[in-house]
């Protein structure tokens, strides 16, 4: 490196300290074989729906916020939209339509999910993000 | 595979990267396990220095890996593997600092420093790597990213803007306002 002087060295030195005991600490073999693992079991031709499981990952943890947008104002969904489409935008048009069939079939199941996604969308139903997905599905 | 290996002398053998990501483009399980052997440490460390949390520095560790061997398409040996590594790490970190902020866990700020380890590890941390990394926290996202690439990996700008997408010049002047906002706390 062409920066010298003794308080750069000393934040170099800082800066390669920073972090080497939990480097140390990771189990690189195990970090190894999940990957693998799960290399083998996401072929590319599953990335579409990996995608799509991502975008509902997205909208679970974003539910709250979502949420109360449209609780605050029912006119302003397109505000909601905007909330979630920074995540959302690498989605076709057709992924989208697919994400809408899977809400379409799950909503029956009397809201039967994960623990944390039961917190996170208390109060945001099945039709308000098929009205969400819509709004960005133009 | 061409199209991953920096420019080499005529004859010169292909890095062992290079050579590891080809065979396990060609189905070798085994060469991907190699590559994340060669390089989780100084990812998690790079990692644990832009915020990540120990527990959480495995899980965002096989994520990163798992993003860059779905994209090695995408990868044209515009840097070395490890910095294009780091830089898609930094993504995976800021997309899970977000994930982290939404769902009102620990504020990232307080997350950044290391504190696991043991008593030994700690006292050889010392006041200067605490003070950095509070330091660090105060810092845009690409001033951090540009200062830990630099000084705790040591790149080069040239590399270091290639991963970044952006200029060797601008990488320079991010580095040196890190630097000088970070004095004031570590020296």
């Amino acid at each position: 490196m062409n920066d010298n002087g003794l308080d750069d060295r000393a934040l170099r030195d800082a800066a390669r300290r920073l972090g080497t005991g939990a480097a140390a600490r990771i189990d690189v073999e195990h970090v190894a074989a999940r990957v693998v693992r799960r290399l083998r079991e996401t072929p590319a031709m599953r990335l579409g729906w990996l995608r799509i499981a991502a975008a509902v990952a997205v909208l679970v943890g974003g539910g709250f916020a979502v949420r109360a947008v449209i609780h605050d104002n029912a006119g302003s969904r397109t505000e909601a939209a905007y909330f979630v489409a920074d995540d959302l935008n690498d989605l076709s048009a057709e992924e989208l339509r697919e994400l809408l069939a899977v809400l379409d079939d799950t909503s029956g199941l009397g809201g039967v999910g994960p623990a944390e996604a039961a917190s996170d969308l208390t109060d945001l139903d099945a039709q308000q993000l098929r009205d969400v997905l819509r709004t960005l599905e133009g | 595979m061409e199209s991953m290996t920096l420019p080499q002398p005529a004859g010169a053998k292909p890095s062992p990267d290079a050579a590891l990501i080809a065979a396990w483009q060609g189905g070798d399980e085994q060469a991907a396990a190699e590559l994340v052997r060669r390089h989780a440490r100084p990812l998690a460390q790079f990692l644990a220095g832009a915020g990540v949390p120990e527990a959480e520095l495995e899980d965002v560790v096989q994520e990163t890996f798992i993003r860059a061997f779905r994209a090695l398409g995408g990868f044209r040996g515009q840097c070395r593997f490890r910095t294009w590594l780091l830089a898609i790490g930094a993504n995976v970190a800021r997309d899970q600092g977000r994930r982290a902020a939404r769902q009102h866990i620990v504020p990232l700020d307080d997350r950044i420093l290391d504190r696991g380890g043991t008593p030994q590890e700690l006292a050889e941390a010392g006041e200067a790597v605490d003070r950095l990394a509070r330091g660090l926290r105060t810092l845009p996202r690409l001033q951090r990213e540009v200062f830990l690439l630099r000084a705790q990996q040591g790149l080069e700008y040239a590399e270091i803007a290639a991963a970044l997408k952006t200029s060797a010049g601008a990488a320079r002047v991010h580095y040196h306002h890190a630097v000088k906002r970070l004095k004031e706390l570590v020296a």
